[in-house]
């Protein structure tokens, strides 16, 4: 394949401008601290600093949130390691294990494995995208609207499959997304749908203005309304260096942790979290002694800690060769790509190429950044965790705000997400997963404009959608997602055992 | 132990599913003009109806599991303190930016929803207040050159 050197030299050329270089060093050190500071995730701080790109070049702009959000798996390790309490929901799993370490005087060994376990998981990721993007790609250009319709079906009964085991309110969720993405001006046909007569309303409601109300807003709103968590005594970090049994116990599962993690990016719906979660069981129903589990094991953090960092590249696979984001992050690189006047789907890889390449080779530059900068600034983090939340949330607001209002330099944006911010809080009172609403929002018409067209090309025929072998079979797929035992169930019942 | 998901729920699930089979149903009124499937098109109606009927059916599937299931309605208490206050930094954002500008905004802005919480220090909170207004007028204004007006026009 000498095409792929040539791709790869593309890249290179592009992720290694001084520009784009330092971008990618500001996204993940971005990351690494959104990681680190429990109660701001990559989701609200993508949403806040997606405006600030518009005077970016795309690439630039792309290559700075792709780091944000490889960057956060990394630091969402350090404070599950040294506190036990996790930065992000992906590094919940490092907690039973790492902080068990740390307790024992090993915490340095456990960052560090955590540090290289994802750098292996990053470059094998890279590779990853690397290899899958141009078959993927050439597949994808012979889908019809068709197939296009029924992937995005498949997207949803997967996100709704993993996400939680309250499958109905998970579905009710994607159904509301897909509803609301259907207000304002209709494309086709021109006239105006539920924008009850008000002139805001008639461009729709802005995936912006969701983004930043339910997981900006809202989520400030959440932790606010929970009791505090009394911060555990920070551990002695103690030596860096692994010991050699420890390195070796940790290689197997370095590489298994990676393998799943790919394989849950990839799958429309997945992502980081339920990667984390799945290395973690596999590798102690793998193990000869599983009650070292939850005591201080090392494949306890090696395994997870890879897989989140895996997924967290891999999943924009779907979204660089197809178009179709698969998890809400990935729908606001999505929405990041139409603001920059890129159409996400299989023909930016021959259109952009350099972007294209650029961001992907990038991706293994920030895993070599992360992996450099990311130890000896333990301390740095740790001190700025002493922040109080009380601080930090009003400027998380007023950030909010400023990128909403710089997106469209109107006030009702910045309202409309308040409303959405309160809506999200009640939701998320409600043990409703605010996740799915936000992809059902952003896919919406992806949905809605190849089932129109589906339906004309086959001059109402709906019987194409289950004849076509491809789309037939997604759809398939997402039945059997739909009526199986949810992966939730387990999940929940194997912790708890 | 911890709790399994469904017995942390804060609220009813009869009354928020009754709420989303409501907005379902709101929807079908707002398109009741809108043409649907035809035989041959899908015209703007469609697939808003579609998606409503769905919603009131989950709704209701939603509401009636809850009802099963016997929840009693939230007892915890909604954080009013933070509500009020965040909603009134919102609220002041969107219609002092314009008259006032970006710096006694965002000012503005911080101070208030510093309220949010019953931990607020005023000193501290001045203090922040202040850096974080010069530096979103040097970030947002200067560096990024995003078209704000910083101070009130007088």
């Amino acid at each position: 394949m000498p095409d792929i050197f040539s791709h790869l030299a593309l890249g290179f050329s592009v992720a290694l401008s001084v520009k784009n270089l330092g971008l990618c060093l500001i996204g993940v050190l971005v990351g690494t601290l959104v990681g680190v500071l429990p109660g701001l995730g990559p989701l609200a701080v993508i949403s806040m600093l997606l405006p600030l790109t518009f005077g970016l070049p795309p690439a630039g702009a792309l290559i700075m949130l792709a780091g944000i959000y490889y960057g956060a798996q990394y630091g969402g390790s350090t404070t599950s390691i040294l506190l036990n309490i996790p930065g992000e929901a992906s590094s919940v799993m490092t907690t039973l294990d790492g902080y068990q370490m740390a307790r024992k005087g090993r915490a340095g060994a456990a960052l560090a494995i955590a540090a290289l376990g994802s750098f292996f998981a990053g470059c094998a990721a890279t590779v990853l995208v690397a290899a899958l993007a141009i078959p993927i790609t050439k597949i994808a250009l012979s889908f019809g609207p068709w197939e296009y319709f029924s992937l995005t079906v498949l997207a949803f009964a997967f996100t709704v499959t993993v996400t939680d085991e309250q499958r109905l309110k998970s579905i009710a969720m994607v159904v509301l997304g897909v509803l609301l993405s259907t207000v304002g001006t209709d494309q086709e046909s021109g006239t105006e749908r539920m924008t009850l007569g008000l002139l805001e309303l008639s461009d729709g409601i802005g995936f912006l203005v969701v983004a930043m109300g339910i997981f900006g807003f809202a989520e400030i709103l959440k932790v606010l309304s929970a009791p505090q968590r009394a911060v555990s005594q920070v551990r002695r970090v103690g030596g860096l260096m692994p010991t050699h049994e420890e390195a070796s116990q940790s290689a197997m599962p370095v590489v298994r942790g990676t393998a799943i993690g790919s394989l849950f990016g990839i799958l429309p719906g997945g992502g980081a979290i339920i990667a984390s979660f799945a290395a973690y069981l596999f590798e102690k129903w793998w193990a000869k002694d599983p009650s070292r589990f939850g005591k201080g094991a090392i494949e306890g953090v090696a395994a997870p800690e890879s897989a989140n960092n895996a997924a967290a590249q891999t999943s924009f696979i779907p979204l660089l060769t197809l178009g179709i984001p698969s998890n809400a992050i990935m729908a606001l690189m999505a929405g990041a790509m139409s603001i920059h006047g890129i159409a996400p789907g299989p023909l930016v890889m021959t259109k952009q190429p350099g972007l294209f390449w650029g961001v992907v080779v990038s991706m293994w530059v920030g895993n070599l950044l992360l992996l450099i900068i990311n130890l000896p600034l333990v301390g740095v983090w740790m001190w700025i965790l002493k922040l109080p939340y009380r601080h930090l949330f009003p400027l998380v607001v007023l950030f909010c705000c400023i990128g909403l209002y710089a997106s469209g330099s109107a006030r009702e944006d910045v309202l409309m997400a308040g409303v959405f911010g309160l809506l999200g809080y009640w939701l998320m009172r409600n043990a409703y997963e605010p996740a799915p609403l936000l992809l059902g929002l952003i896919l919406g018409p992806i949905m809605e404009e190849n089932l129109r067209r589906a339906v004309t090309l086959s001059s109402g025929d709906l019987s194409l959608f289950l004849l076509r072998p491809i789309s037939g079979s997604f759809l398939v797929c997402a039945a059997l997602l739909l009526c199986a035992v949810p992966l939730g169930k387990i999940r929940v019942s194997n912790n708890l055992a | 132990m911890e709790k399994t998901p469904h017995q942390q729920t804060h609220g009813s699930d009869v009354v928020s599913g009754v709420m989303l089979a409501g907005f379902g149903m709101f929807v079908l009124w707002q398109a009741r003009h809108l043409e649907g499937f035809q035989s041959t098109s899908l015209g703007a109606g469609a697939l808003p109806r579609a998606a409503a009927v769905l919603l009131i059916a989950l709704g209701c599937l939603i509401a009636f599991r809850g009802f099963l299931r016997k929840q009693t309605v939230a007892a915890e208490q909604y954080p009013l303190r933070a509500l009020v206050w965040l909603s009134a930094a919102v609220l002041f954002f969107a219609f002092a930016i314009r008259p006032a500008g970006l710096v006694l905004t965002s000012f503005g802005t911080i101070c208030i929803a510093a309220f949010a919480t019953s931990e607020v220090r005023w000193r501290q909170c001045v203090c922040i207040a202040l850096v974080a207004a010069a530096g979103c007028a040097g970030l947002f204004v200067f560096l990024l050159k995003l078209p704000m007006a910083l101070w009130p026009k007088l």
